[in-house]
Parts: C-alpha cells; sequence; structure tokens
C-alpha cells in the first residue's frame, strides 16, 4: 500500500435540517483509503454511511471538514473528483434504466465517461465474463434478477476504469451466489489493477473480507482498523446452547447476571457472558430446563460491533398479545396444488405447503424463485390460477373479506406512507383493524419506536422502518404473520432485534409465522425450511435436517487455506473442478473427506503455495442451499 | 361510517398538508389564477382593434367615427395611405380598418348613398364576424339619424317618425362584466381539474409506492378506500372554492351569488365525486404517472373547451352537442352559471344535477369493477 | 471521442420508444383532441336561441320578427305565451334573449310613433351577451331604416329605397370567413405549447424519483450536457407531433395556406423548444412528478387559451392581460402561424417574434441549466 491516501477525509461534518428538526448524520468522522485498498464502512442504517460516500463523491457538500480523493479536493473542486471515480448508488441497479437492455445501459455509461473504444471493448469483455452476464446482452434491465441487476450496475459504474469506486450498499439484497460472484470481481479488480475500492454495508461476514473496516454508529466512527484487529477488541465471551423448553431457557438466561445479551437462533440460543460457563449451565439446570447442548465460541466482528454500541442496545423485547378468538386450526397455512401463471411464464409451480400453528416456516430462494408471488396470494391480492389456499381457516381470496382480521402482512418493499409519521401510521392501522391503541402501545417502548413517533416514516432507518412495518402487520394480533424479505437492507443489529420480536410472536402469542427471505444466515431462526426454485417447492425440512440431507448427497465441506489464494485454486482445479473461492476460502464438497484432504495438501504442496492448510467445516446454509438448487436444477435439465 | 373510512379520510389530510408544494399550488389555482382570468377580459369580443382611413376629413365622416366606440371598438390608429392599411392588418395590431369614402360628406348630404369600406382581418373569424355586426348597427343607425335630419329638412316631425327602440335589458348581469364569467369559469375549470388530477395522481402514486397493497391486505374493502379518496378531495376543493368565493371573486369582482350557497355546494361535491371517481378509473387503468397523465389530458381538454362555456353548444355541430351531453362539465357550468348568476333554484337545475349523478356512479362501477378484475389478472 | 449529448439522447429515446403505450398517447392525443376541437369548438357566435313573446301578433311584427330569423345570428325556438314563461326560458337557459313584442306595436309604427321593444338577455355568459345586444342593435337598425325610408317615400321625399349609408365589408386573409381556418392553426399553437412542456416536465424529475439522476450527479458530464440531451429527444417527439398537426390541419381540415411551410417549419421548431424549455425548467425545479405535474396544468392549460390570442386579438385585451400575453411563447407563435397560414406573410415579417422566441429560449434554457445542481439538496 501507497504512503499518499487516495481517498483521505478529515474532520467531515453535515448535518440536515434546521433549528429543532436537526439531525447530526455525520460527525467528525476521518480516515485514509490507500491505493489498492479495500475500506469498509460498517454499520447501521441511519449511521451515516451513505452521506459519507456522497460527500466523497462530490454530490452533498459537508459542512466541515476537509476530504481529498486521488489528489483532488472535493469539497472545492467537486467535478475534477467525478472523472476519477466510480459511484454506484444504493439500492438494488439504482442507477439503471429499466427499458433499456444490458447493453444499451452498458453503452450509455461508456458515452457517459467518453470512453475510448479499444478500452471499452476489453473492460466489456472481462466484465461480462466475469459477471457471466454475457449471455443477457439483449435483456432488459427490468426483467434482471435482483442478483444480476446489481452485477449489471457494477458493470456499469466499473465501464471506464475508475482508479476509485464507490459502493453504497453494494450487496444488499442481492441473494448469496450473485453475492459471492460481486465480492469475486470486486477483488480480482483490486488485485489486478491496484484500484481503490471505499464500500459500505451492513453484512459484517462482507466486512471481513474487507483490509480496513470502520463502524460507524451515529455519524461517529467508533472503532477502525482491520476486522482481526477489531475482533479483538471484543471483551466477555461467547456461548452456545441448545436447551429446552427453549422459551423457559430464554428467561431463565436473561435472568441470570453474568450474562450480558442473548439471542435465538432457531433452536441455538448465543450469549455473551461473564465469568464460567458451567456456573450458567447449572444455574439453568436449576431452573427446570434441560441443556442438551453449551459450548464456547470465538466472537465474530458482528458481537463485537453489537457490544460497541450497546449503549443503544434494547432490553430483549417480549411481544404478548391477550390472543383474540380465532378459528383454531392445527395447520393455519395450508396450500394444495398452488399454481400461478402470468401467461406463458409459471411463477408458482403446483405448492403443497402446510405450516404448524406457532411454527417459524422459511420460505428460501433466489430472487424470482417465486417467493413474493406465493405469499401475495396466501394474503389474497392475487388469485391462484390453480389449487386452494386455507388461511386460519379461510380459503383465499373467496372468503377474504373474513380472512384480513387474522392476517397480518408486511411486504418486501417499504408500504407504509411515507409523508406520514409514526404515530399517524398507527393510527391509520388501528383504526383500519379497529384495534383500540392501548391493546398494542406496550409494544411501541420495546419495539424501540418510542422515540421515532413524530418522524415522517420516509425519515426513518431502514430497521425502524422494518420495526414499524412489524408492528402495523401485527396490532391487530392476527393468527398468520405473512413477512416478505422483511430484513432485505437491514443492519445486523435491527435485524437481531427483529428476529428476536418474530420469535416472541411465535413462542409467546402463538403466531404461525411465514417468512420470505435469501439471507441464508436468517435461515436458521426458522423452525422449518422450504427452499424454493423456479416457482417450485425443492424440499422442506428442518435447517439441520436440510443441511445432513446435502451432505450425504454432496459431501462435506472443507475449507482450504493457502497463499497466494489465487495460484491455490487454480491447482486445486486439476484435481477439483468444483472447488470455489469463498471470500479468502476455498471450498470444497467431498463425500470421501478422509482421502480428499491428503490428496488437496499434495496438490497445494506440488504447487507450492505456502501455509496450505483444510479443515472440515460444518456447511453453512448457503453451502446447502447452494447445493440443493444446483441438484435440482441438475434433475431439472 | 366505518372507523376504517375515518381513518383513511384522516391520512388523506395529513397527507395533503404534509406537501407544501401542494398547498401553494391549490392555493394559488384557486386565488391568482381565478384572480388573472377574470381580470384579463381576455375573452371579450369587444375592444375590436380598429384602424381608420378617413379619406373624406368632413364633419360627417367624424361624426359616424364617433360612433366607433368602446366597448366594441377601440381605435388604435388613423391611417394616412393604403399601404399602411396591408401593415396594420398584416401585423395583426388592428383587425378591421374602416375606409371612409372621399366623398362621403356629399353623398350622406345629397339623396345618394355612402358607401363605407369595412376590412376585416378574417383570421379571426369568430370576432370578425361579430364586428361586422357591430359596423352593421353602427351604419344602421347613423342611417336613421341621417334619415330623420332629411325628414325634418322636408318639414315632417321628428317625433312621429316610425321607429323600433330597443331596450335591451341584461339579465342577471346588467353591467355585461365579463370578469364575473371569466372569474367563475376559471373556478369550476379549477374545480374541475384538480379533483380529477389530485385523486388519479394519488392513486397512481398509491400503486407505485405499494401502499394499496397493504390497505388491500387489512379489512379495508375497495369501495371504502375509494369513499376515502373521494371525501377529502371534495372537503378540499369545497374550501379552496370557499376562498376563492370569499377572497377573489366577491371582493375584487363583486360577484353577485343569487342562488342558494347550499345548492351549489352540495352539487358541486356530486360533480367533484363524478370527476373523482374518473381520476380513480384512470388511475387503476394507468401503470404510471405518465400514462395516468395522458389519459386525463385527453378527457380534460375536450372536457373543458366543449363545455359550452368557451362556445355556445347551440353552434356546435349536431353530433359534437351530442357528444357535449356525456361530458359532466357540461351540466355543471350550466348548473354553476345558473345558480350563481341566475339565482335558478333545485327544480331548474334538476337536470343537470341527474346527469352529473349519473356519470359519476358509472365511472365508479367501472373502478371497482376494472379493480377487482385487476387481482385475478 | 464520444458525445455525451448523443449519448443522453440515444437514452432517453430508447426509453421513449420502449414505453409504446405513452408513445402512441404522446403522438397520437394532440391529433385526437385537435380534431376534436377543430370540430367541436366553434367560437362564432350565430344561431343563438331566441324566443318572442309577440302581443301584437300583426303583419308588421311577423315581418319584425322575420328580421330576426332571418338572419345568421339567431334561431327561433318558440314564442312565450306570458311573462313567467319568458322568465322560465332564460333561467333555464333554453334561450339567450327573448323579445317581448308590445300590444301596440303595429299601430304605433303606422301611426308614425316610436315603439319601444323590450330586448332580455342572459347575461351570465358576458361576452355573448355583448354580441347579442350588438346584433339586436344591427337588426333594429335595419329595420329601422327600411322603416324609415318606407315611410319617407310615403310623405313623397324623393329618397332612393336605400339607406343613406351602407357598409361594404371586405374580408381579408379568409374570405369566406371559415371557423376552421382560425381556430385549426390555433389548437395547433396551443397544442405544441401544452404537450411538449407536459412531457418535458417530467423527464428530469423523474430521474431524481428514481435515484438514476446520480450518474449525472456523480459523472463528469455538464449541466448544459444534461438538459441539451433531455431537451433533443422530446424536440423531436414534439416536431413529430407538429408535422401530424399540421398534417391534418391541410388535408383533414383543408385549411388555407398561403405561406411559406419552410419559415413556418423554422418558427415552430424554435417554439417547440421554448416549450421543451419551459417544461424542463418545471421539471428540474420540483421534486416530485404530481407537482410537476401540476404546476404544469394549473399554468399552462387555461392560460395558454386565455392569453395566447387564440380566442380575442392581444390588441384588445386589458393592458394587464396584454402582459402576461407578452410573457407568454404561444401568443408570438399565435401571431406568426396565423399570418403564415392565412396572411401569407414571408421570413423578414416576423423576424422581431423571431427575435422575441430566441430571447425567450435563451432565459428558459439559462433558468434550466443553472437551475439543475449536481449536488443534493
Amino acid at each position: 500500500m501507497n504512503a499518499q491516501p487516495v481517498i483521505e477525509a478529515r474532520s467531515l461534518y453535515r448535518s440536515y435540517g434546521r433549528w429543532r428538526k436537526k439531525v447530526n448524520a455525520v460527525r467528525n468522522i476521518s480516515f485514509e483509503v490507500g491505493r489498492g485498498e479495500i475500506f469498509g464502512l460498517i454499520g447501521p442504517d441511519g449511521a451515516g454511511k451513505t452521506s459519507v460516500i456522497q460527500i466523497l463523491a462530490g454530490v452533498l457538500r459537508a459542512q466541515r471538514g476537509v476530504a481529498f480523493v486521488g489528489g483532488s479536493d472535493v469539497l472545492s473542486h467537486p467535478e475534477a473528483v467525478k472523472t476519477l471515480i466510480g459511484y454506484m448508488p444504493q439500492g438494488l441497479g439504482a442507477n439503471l434504466y429499466e427499458s433499456l437492455t444490458v447493453e444499451e445501459n452498458i453503452e450509455f455509461f461508456r458515452d457517459l465517461r467518453k470512453l475510448p473504444d479499444e478500452a471499452f471493448q476489453k473492460n466489456r469483455a472481462e466484465l461480462l465474463k466475469m459477471t457471466r452476464l454475457g449471455p443477457f446482452l439483449q435483456r432488459r434491465a427490468k426483467n434482471l434478477s435482483g442478483g444480476m441487476r446489481q452485477k449489471l450496475a457494477l458493470i456499469c459504474t466499473l465501464i471506464h476504469l475508475p482508479n476509485v469506486i464507490l459502493l453504497d450498499e453494494p450487496t444488499t439484497g442481492v441473494d448469496p451466489i450473485s453475492r459471492q460472484d460481486f465480492w469475486e470481481i470486486i477483488r480480482r479488480i483490486v488485485e489486478e489493477r491496484q484500484v481503490t475500492v471505499l464500500l459500505s454495508t451492513s453484512y459484517m461476514d462482507e466486512a471481513e473480507r474487507c483490509h480496513r473496516i470502520a463502524l460507524i454508529h451515529a455519524g461517529e466512527i467508533i472503532a477502525q482498523g482491520t476486522p482481526e484487529s477489531i475482533v479483538g477488541q471484543a471483551s466477555g465471551q461467547y456461548a452456545t446452547i441448545r436447551a429446552d423448553p427453549q422459551p423457559a431457557a430464554l428467561n431463565a438466561l436473561r435472568g441470570i447476571k453474568e450474562v450480558l445479551s442473548t439471542q435465538v437462533f432457531g433452536e441455538e440460543i448465543h450469549i455473551r457472558y461473564e465469568g464460567n460457563l458451567e456456573e450458567i449451565e447449572k444455574e439453568l439446570m436449576r431452573q427446570a430446563t434441560f441443556v442438551r447442548q453449551s459450548s464456547p465460541q470465538a466472537p465474530t466482528l458482528e458481537d463485537v460491533f453489537l457490544q460497541l454500541v450497546s449503549d443503544t442496545a434494547r432490553r430483549s423485547p417480549s411481544l404478548h398479545f391477550a390472543t383474540a378468538h380465532r378459528r383454531d386450526s392445527d395447520f393455519p397455512i395450508e396450500c394444495r396444488g398452488v399454481v400461478r401463471s402470468f401467461g406463458d411464464f409459471v411463477a408458482v409451480d403446483n405448492i403443497d405447503l402446510r405450516v404448524r400453528r406457532g411454527e417459524i416456516f422459511g420460505l428460501l430462494g433466489p430472487n424470482g424463485a417465486g417467493k413474493t408471488t406465493l405469499i401475495k396470494m396466501m394474503c389474497g391480492l392475487l388469485e391462484p390460477s390453480a389449487g386452494t389456499i386455507l388461511v386460519a381457516g379461510f380459503e383465499v381470496p373467496k372468503d377474504k373479506d373474513r380472512a384480513t382480521a387474522q392476517i397480518g402482512y408486511m411486504s418486501q418493499h417499504f408500504s407504509l406512507y411515507r409523508d406520514l409519521t409514526v404515530r399517524q401510521n398507527l393510527r391509520l392501522y388501528s383504526d383500519l383493524y379497529d384495534v383500540e391503541s392501548a391493546k398494542f402501545s406496550h409494544l411501541i417502548d420495546p419495539l424501540g419506536l418510542r422515540e421515532f413517533e413524530s418522524r415522517l416514516a420516509g425519515d426513518l432507518p431502514v430497521g425502524v422502518r422494518q420495526r414499524l412495518s412489524l408492528l402495523c402487520a401485527v396490532l391487530h394480533a392476527p393468527a398468520v404473520l405473512f413477512l416478505d424479505e422483511p430484513t432485505s437492507g437491514v443492519d445486523p443489529q435491527a435485524r437481531r432485534t427483529f428476529w428476536e420480536l418474530i420469535y416472541s410472536l411465535s413462542r409467546e402469542s402463538g403466531i404461525t409465522v411465514l417468512v420470505s427471505t435469501h439471507y441464508m444466515d436468517e435461515a436458521n431462526h426458522c423452525d422449518r425450511l422450504g427452499l424454493m426454485d423456479q416457482g417450485r417447492l425443492i424440499a422442506a425440512a428442518s435447517p439441520s435436517a436440510l443441511k445432513s440431507e446435502s451432505e450425504r448427497r454432496s459431501g462435506r465441506l472443507l475449507a482450504i487455506y493457502g497463499s497466494p489464494l489465487r495460484m491455490a485454486l487454480d491447482a486445486l482445479h486439476t484435481g477439483f473442478p468444483s472447488a470455489t473461492l469463498y471470500g479468502d476460502v476455498i471450498h470444497l464438497r467431498t463425500l470421501d473427506p478422509q482421502f480428499d484432504e491428503q490428496k488437496v495438501l499434495a496438490l497445494l504442496n506440488r504447487a507450492g503455495i505456502r501455509e496450505p492448510r483444510v479443515h472440515r467445516v460444518p456447511l453453512s446454509m448457503d453451502d446447502t442451499f447452494i447445493d440443493f438448487i444446483q441438484t435440482a436444477g441438475a434433475s431439472h435439465a | 361510517m366505518p372507523r376504517r373510512i375515518l381513518g383513511l379520510i384522516r391520512k388523506e389530510f395529513l397527507q395533503i398538508l404534509r406537501d407544501r408544494a401542494l398547498i401553494f399550488i391549490l392555493i394559488w389555482a384557486f386565488t391568482v389564477a381565478v384572480y388573472t382570468s377574470g381580470h384579463g377580459r381576455a375573452m371579450e369580443v369587444t375592444n375590436v382593434p380598429t384602424a381608420v382611413y378617413d379619406l373624406s376629413r368632413s364633419p360627417a365622416s367624424r361624426e359616424f367615427l364617433s360612433h366607433l366606440q368602446l366597448p366594441y371598438f377601440k381605435t388604435v390608429a388613423y391611417l394616412e395611405s393604403e399601404r399602411e392599411i396591408t401593415n396594420w392588418l398584416d401585423s395583426g395590431k388592428a383587425s378591421i380598418v374602416v375606409v371612409i369614402p372621399p366623398d362621403f360628406q356629399r353623398r350622406v348630404d345629397g339623396t345618394g348613398t355612402a358607401e363605407i369600406q369595412v376590412i376585416i382581418d378574417g383570421a379571426f373569424a369568430s370576432s370578425a364576424t361579430i364586428a361586422v355586426a357591430y359596423i352593421a348597427a353602427i351604419s344602421g343607425s347613423y342611417s336613421v339619424s341621417v334619415l330623420e335630419h332629411r325628414a325634418g329638412a322636408a318639414g315632417l316631425s321628428l317625433s312621429s317618425v316610425p321607429q323600433v327602440d330597443e331596450r335591451v335589458r341584461v339579465k342577471f348581469n346588467p353591467n355585461m362584466s365579463s370578469t364575473w364569467f371569466s372569474g367563475l369559469l376559471e373556478l369550476l375549470n379549477m374545480l374541475t381539474m384538480v379533483s380529477l388530477l389530485l385523486t388519479a395522481a394519488d392513486l397512481v402514486r398509491e400503486k407505485e409506492h405499494n401502499t394499496l397493497e397493504q390497505l388491500l391486505v387489512t379489512p379495508a374493502r375497495p369501495l371504502e378506500i375509494f369513499i376515502a379518496k373521494i371525501i377529502p378531495t371534495i372537503i378540499v376543493v369545497l374550501g379552496l372554492s370557499t376562498l376563492s368565493f370569499f377572497l377573489v371573486l366577491k371582493p375584487a369582482f363583486h360577484l353577485p351569488i343569487r342562488g342558494s350557497l347550499f345548492l351549489f355546494y352540495s352539487v358541486a361535491a356530486l360533480h367533484v365525486f363524478a370527476m373523482t371517481s374518473m381520476g380513480i378509473a384512470i388511475a387503476v387503468v394507468a401503470r404510471n404517472l405518465a400514462q395516468a397523465m395522458m389519459i386525463m389530458i385527453l378527457i380534460l381538454q375536450p372536457m373543458l373547451f366543449l363545455s359550452g362555456a368557451w362556445n355556445p353548444p347551440e353552434a356546435m355541430i349536431p353530433w359534437m352537442r351530442a357528444l357535449s351531453y356525456i361530458s359532466p362539465m357540461r351540466y355543471f357550468i350550466d348548473f354553476g352559471y345558473g345558480v350563481i348568476l341566475k339565482g335558478s333554484n333545485f327544480a331548474v337545475v334538476v337536470w343537470d344535477i341527474v346527469g352529473i349523478l349519473l356519470f359519476g356512479i358509472t365511472l365508479m362501477s367501472f373502478s371497482l369493477w376494472w379493480f377487482r378484475r385487476s387481482l385475478a389478472h | 471521442m464520444r458525445s455525451r449529448i448523443l449519448a443522453i439522447i440515444r437514452k432517453e429515446t430508447r426509453e421513449v420508444l420502449r414505453d409504446p403505450i405513452y408513445l402512441a398517447l404522446a403522438i397520437v392525443v394532440p391529433v385526437v383532441i385537435t380534431s376534436l376541437l377543430g370540430l367541436g369548438f366553434v367560437l362564432d357566435v350565430k344561431n343563438l336561441p331566441v324566443a318572442f313573446y309577440d302581443q301584437d301578433r300583426s303583419p308588421l311584427s311577423r315581418e319584425y320578427i322575420y328580421s330576426f330569423t332571418n338572419s345568421e345570428y339567431f334561431r327561433l325556438v318558440g314564442f312565450a305565451q306570458d311573462l313567467t314563461e319568458v322568465d322560465r326560458m332564460l333561467q333555464t337557459g333554453r334561450v339567450r334573449a327573448v323579445v317581448v313584442i308590445p300590444p301596440d306595436f303595429s299601430r304605433k309604427l303606422h301611426g308614425g310613433k316610436r315603439v319601444p321593444v323590450q330586448v332580455l338577455v342572459d347575461g351570465s355568459f358576458a361576452s355573448r351577451a355583448l354580441i347579442v345586444s350588438g346584433y339586436v342593435a344591427a337588426i333594429d337598425a335595419q329595420f329601422n331604416a327600411q322603416l324609415l325610408s318606407g315611410y319617407l317615400a310615403q310623405h313623397g321625399m324623393v329618397t332612393a329605397n336605400m339607406a343613406p349609408v351602407s357598409v361594404q365589408g371586405r374580408v381579408w386573409y379568409n374570405p369566406s370567413l371559415e371557423t376552421k381556418n382560425s381556430i385549426v392553426p390555433g389548437f395547433l399553437v396551443i397544442m405544441l405549447m401544452f404537450y411538449p412542456s407536459l412531457l418535458a416536465s417530467l423527464v428530469i424529475v423523474r430521474e431524481k424519483e428514481r435515484g438514476t439522476i446520480f450518474n449525472f450527479y456523480c459523472s463528469p458530464v455538464a449541466r448544459w450536457e444534461v438538459v441539451a440531451g433531455k431537451a433533443v429527444p422530446y424536440i423531436g417527439l414534439a416536431v413529430i407531433d407538429y408535422f401530424l398537426l399540421f398534417a391534418l390541419s391541410l388535408y383533414a381540415f383543408k385549411v388555407e395556406f398561403t405561406g411559406s411551410f419552410l419559415v413556418l417549419t423554422a418558427a415552430a421548431l424554435l417554439y417547440i423548444t421554448c416549450c421543451i424549455g419551459l417544461g424542463l425548467v418545471i421539471s428540474v425545479l420540483c421534486r416530485t412528478q404530481i407537482a410537476a405535474m401540476l404546476i404544469t396544468f394549473v399554468s399552462l392549460m387555461t392560460p395558454s387559451m386565455l392569453f395566447s390570442g387564440m380566442i380575442t386579438p392581444i390588441a384588445s385585451m386589458d393592458p394587464s392581460a396584454q402582459m402576461i400575453s407578452r410573457v407568454i411563447p404561444a401568443s408570438y407563435f399565435m401571431g406568426m402561424a396565423r399570418g403564415i397560414f392565412l396572411k401569407g406573410l414571408g421570413f423578414t415579417f416576423y423576424i422581431s417574434d423571431f427575435a422575441a422566441l430566441s430571447v425567450f429560449a435563451a432565459v428558459v434554457y439559462a433558468i434550466a441549466i443553472t437551475g439543475f445542481r449536481k449536488r443534493l439538496g
């Protein structure tokens, strides 16, 4: 890395609004990014990440401070900076023109940058190859999946070979396969051309792929350094506990002084604690819960982040409803042979599904798999082309008017009124459902909405918006709650809170929850998962059952380390064509781990790779999912 | 009324109040725009710019010319040569040129006929027709005075000359103030335009922002959602009309309100209902705002300009006139002028009310049908 | 080197072409509306419905009535039997005027006396009332002149059976005085004002709403390049509309065209450029599409009709209205279009109008370019 920083921000300050409504978005932010470095701004929504990037891109004026990009003063000469940078705004393909084709979009950006033909052809070919968008050149942007859109947006941002790349939440809302491609492109470009990358993200696992990161909270940097050095700042210990019955265990844990925080992941409870884990285990046993397993764990970046911002961390919420009378049914959600087609396109293909009462059922699948269509049909927003749907015992959409009182729905897009305040939105929904505010006012505090009550919904950070949407969806105490990608673009802290809420709704109030997501880590929160691909439900089982099925079919997962990584991968490809790069690790599936471990080491050694290591690691939900999709695709073809 | 509807209505109000630019445009439309339209007298076929080429320059010609006066004619120039005639007419600075022959005095004094030439700019065909009529009236009355003079000269008593004396009494608007007319017209136009635009744009936005979808999952039914769009629009538009009446039309133009304001407001409410229903119908059909906008112009422009206010329906070709019967604007204009200026009562305007009502109900039914259908498709 | 403007033009053009419904509407709507209004928007005040309350019922009163119905101005609707019916007829708007003939009408006239005839005119449509009284005066004057010359002849005066003053009207430019000849070119002007502005008013604000505006904010593209790139495709679209409207007026409405097509096209191009610029200014200054649309509708729809000189010559307007018309590009192009269509005037005659439009264009684009900031907030 060069001594002279490419990006330099010193004491940046930016506020919005005036007087009473003044919001300080950026407060005294300083950092430097060197040439060839990937620098990540990590933080929840509303922390000020976007403002910082926009200031550096020369589109937002900073009120105080100094900013240099490539040696030019951004604040006094913003136009000079614009020739150097590639900027990708937040949102899935937000810089794309929907009605233009992939090719036409790329050409537009070429011309906007007056790129010479030769450089363009070379760069275009390279980027298309990396993104695998070559076959889709004639497709219109609006017909691309979310992941493809984002990759196209990246091509458009990089087409003019900028030396400085500014990416605002580039992977938010992108499915895991596309995210992997995305990081691979960034890594290759940085490696080959020594460009400088500044990006923001709320995914902690992505933060680990940056050279250096800055944790931003409420407009200030609270920690800065390499991911490892920041993880090193963790205090306290971490552990995973499996206990029965889980709600009782959770309650007990919250009562123990040594336990600093708790979080539920499906069957597991993650805790941060001080002192002795065995003592905690004993205490749990004393309170009549059966501890099946408890094991200490290394802290993750996410843990550190949550710990550092703990001043705003809330007590784990508990949402309890005096549940209204509802038609009892053991399976509040039932689909029989449900089909939905739009013209020739079959969006949902013959789905049979039953969800038990109180269950959290996760619908997993890439963008365009048919999840949203299915959920809309269950909410009575779309009529199925064939098949029957029963929700809380009522057939929809035939009996929709009676079913609505039992249905809570939170759509993929923020769908409350942006120009109304939080209080006004709540008032509207309580009127719509004819619910007195006393019935749900006790939820405002645990959801952390109190301080935002008189803010406009459109001005809220995404995480707060989602909590507001959730409250609007459940304030009438529905029997069934449909959540369509509820945490898309939500920061980890907010996501964690959000899942605790859902968990408490399901466990304490017996609400049945159907949630769609493409965050694989979230899949672990669900009791059962349905994997969807191309309109079909290709599997439905508990997360652990899915993982073991995948392991049985496609083998164990090996994590392979070594340096240089690129050469290691090339070497491995001679023997294992299926080896893939995953961040700084190469992943390989094997049905015969013992034998293949040796073979891998042999290959790496022969290629002269330094420090080759092979570990057997548990299958992540990502891997499981990708495996299921590929297997289904193969059998389908 | 169910609590849901009240809740939705409150929401609409909050949204309108939130948008300052919108409030500004609305108030501007109902005050400044109404004032400029009424004040400009841009619709009168009066003050016809007239140039005079007097070759006679005699007392008789001056006498004749003195009849060319306001409000019908505005003498803009006295010409000196033939060439100037072309100039003035070409440039449009004069719409008619009156040429008085050199022998005017001699002819009038004698027994012959003096021919006055009037050259008219046909580019304004309608004002030309009217100007011809005015001139005919002037020359007629001048002729009569000449004849009377001759009769007097012949010793006939002037008091015993047979004459028809027209006593024109203009009812409802004795001063023939066009500010009343244009001001009121602009108000009625704005009332129509704003009701349509506001509702259609609002509903399209709810579609684009997914808020409509969220509403449909709640117990609110489509009809309730529509009603909750209509009622606030009615209140807002009627409130703005009140502003227009009492801030502009009455104090600035002294517009009389002869009929019952209650009747006016009730039917105006019906009309707003009809227009919001149309806005809803457009919004449920259109995919985006740009499309909705195009459809709105396609309907609004003919509706406003063929309402009978700008041009008398009796002058339209028959099938056009028949077409105007399906426009609620036609009934509303008829009604508005009837109640405000003529003091018409309910019995007089009952058919206008029926027309507006039928129109609104038809569109509302269409919207509901289309809306339900779109769920399946 | 590649041109950024060309890139923006290409992109905008493609986007327009990809929304066929919108494109079709943008092209077809002006043509449809011009056809409708060209047929229906008749400003001639002719065939006004009139009724008589004839209390005399004599040959002379019938002759008097005939002088009304024989003119192209009035159309006989019926006879009233009493005064209440007279009132009702005016109240309901069935007639615009009622002529009340007194019982002693013929007796007095035969006796060489003056007879007052009451004419009740509906004043709610003020300008029409004024015209009606003008018509009545014209008819009466003629009738009186006839009466008088008859009377004089009776008394042995050697008057020819002719009025001493006669008016010889000559209509220039549009000798047949056909309305379409002035209305259709007028609507060409109005359409080319309203439409292009409306289309352009969304183009920049739409990108603001979608977020694609960042592509311009964050690239080295100059502000004038963005404005020019956005303007050109829409100018092209409006030029297509111009050609269609021109063909429509020539071939469907058969409007006489005596001037130079080249000069008209050059003027139209300049005018369209102005109007697109006007829309862009609105687009640059607004934050939401809804606000942009409302402003364009409210500020352009009726003012473009009222103050452009479409209906009445600008010279006959109130000074304040003339001021408004001076800042509306339509009023310049209105004069040019009608002049070139009907008067066959050449370029040299319109140099000052070309200059005025050029100044207008310069100002509008300067505002659009300086108003477009490559920054947020």
